[in-house]
C-alpha cells in the first residue's frame, strides 16, 4: 500500500514536471494583449516565451500569481486596474543534444489605468529580443509607448 | 555553454594567460589588438554622436545589466554557472563609451585579480566623424560574443534596438 501511494505521488510530481509555475488565472476585463513572434530555434534547440505575472505591494515586494505561455501569436490577459503588477517576459531555451537550458528575461512594472488597454509586442529573433509596451485609450484612440519601469522604486 | 566557455577562455587569453586581467576599459582596449581570439571592429554609423550616445544610454542598462544562469548536464557532468553582467555608459561631447563586464558568481573559477564589476568583455567607442556620422570601434572577442556585438551595432546604427539574449554570449 505504501509503495503504491509513493508511486502515485511520484507519478503526480513527474506529471506536474516538478515545476513551481502555475497558470495565471483568467480575469475580466482582459485589458492586456500580448502579441509575440518568437523563433522556435533550430532542429536541435527550442525557444519558448512566457510572461510571469506578479502582484506588487506598497513596499515593491512581489508575489507570484501565475504564468501565461506565449505559444500563440496573440494572448489576452486581465490585470487588475489601478494596482501595480510586475510582468516578467521570459525566453527559455533548451538544447536537445547538449542537455543544456538557459533563460533570459525582461521585467517591467505596470499599473493599468481603468478603461485603458495595453498591448505588448514581444519578439525574439536571431538571439535579439524586444519588448515594447503601449497604452491606448479606446475612447479617443490615443496611444503612447510606455518606458520599461524597474521594480526598484516601483512607486516613484 | 560552448560560447560561455569560449568567452571565459578569451578573457584569460586577453590577459596574456596570466593573472593580469585588464583592470579598466583603457587597459582592455590596449590588450585586445594583440590578443588571441580578440579583435577590433570598426564601422560607420550614419547618425550623429548625440543620437548614438542617447541610444547607448537608453538600451545598455536595460539590456545588459542582467544575470544569466546556464545549467548543463550529461550523464557524467553537471555545470551551473551564474554570470552577472554590468554595463557602463560614459558620455561626453567628444565621445561615447559603452563598457561591458562579466562576473562569474558561481561555476567558474577565475585566477587572478578581477576588477570591480567583473572581467571586461567588450568596449565600444563612438567618436564623431562629422555632424551626421559617427565612427564605432568595438573591442571584444572574435568568437562567442556575436549576439552582443550585433546588438551594440544595431543600437549604434539605430537599425535594431533589440536586447541581446545574453545566454548566447
Amino acid at each position: 500500500m505504501k509503495v503504491r501511494r509513493a508511486a502515485l505521488l511520484l507519478a503526480a510530481a513527474l506529471t506536474a514536471g516538478c515545476s513551481s509555475l502555475k497558470p495565471y488565472p483568467g480575469r475580466s476585463p482582459e485589458n492586456v494583449v500580448v502579441r509575440s513572434a518568437i523563433e522556435s530555434g533550430s532542429v536541435f534547440s527550442s525557444m519558448r516565451g512566457s510572461v510571469h505575472i506578479h502582484e506588487v505591494d506598497s513596499g515593491c515586494r512581489t508575489s507570484y500569481l501565475g504564468t501565461v505561455k506565449l505559444d500563440q501569436p496573440k494572448v489576452a490577459l486581465g490585470l487588475p486596474a489601478e494596482r501595480t503588477s510586475y510582468l516578467v517576459f521570459a525566453f527559455d531555451g533548451s538544447s536537445f543534444l547538449g542537455g543544456s537550458s538557459s533563460s533570459t528575461s525582461s521585467g517591467t512594472v505596470l499599473k493599468p489605468r481603468a478603461g485603458y488597454r495595453y498591448e505588448v509586442a514581444v519578439t525574439y529573433r536571431d538571439s535579439l529580443y524586444h519588448v515594447v509596451l503601449r497604452e491606448s485609450d479606446p475612447r479617443n484612440g490615443a496611444s503612447r509607448e510606455l518606458p520599461r519601469r524597474q521594480l526598484a522604486g516601483c512607486n516613484a | 555553454m560552448k560560447r560561455t566557455t569560449a568567452c571565459a577562455a578569451l578573457c584569460v587569453l586577453v590577459a596574456g594567460c596570466a593573472q593580469n586581467y585588464p583592470q579598466n576599459a583603457q587597459e582592455f582596449r590596449e590588450a585586445v589588438p594583440g590578443a588571441f581570439m580578440a579583435k577590433v571592429q570598426t564601422f560607420e554609423a550614419k547618425r550623429p554622436l548625440r543620437e548614438v550616445a542617447k541610444t547607448f544610454q537608453a538600451r545598455a542598462p536595460e539590456c545588459l545589466n542582467v544575470s544569466v544562469r546556464t545549467v548543463s548536464q550529461s550523464s557524467t557532468s553537471y555545470q551551473n554557472i551564474l554570470a552577472v553582467y554590468k554595463a557602463t555608459v560614459v558620455n561626453n561631447p567628444r565621445k561615447a563609451e559603452l563598457h561591458l563586464q562579466r562576473e562569474f558568481k558561481s561555476g567558474v573559477l577565475v585566477p587572478g585579480k578581477v576588477p570591480p564589476g567583473g572581467l571586461y568583455m567588450l568596449v565600444a567607442d563612438a567618436i564623431p566623424i562629422d555632424a551626421a556620422r559617427t565612427r564605432i570601434d568595438i573591442y571584444g572577442p572574435s568568437m562567442g560574443a556575436d549576439t552582443v556585438i550585433r546588438a551594440v551595432t544595431g543600437w549604434a546604427t539605430g537599425e535594431n534596438l533589440g536586447c541581446p539574449d545574453m545566454t548566447k554570449s
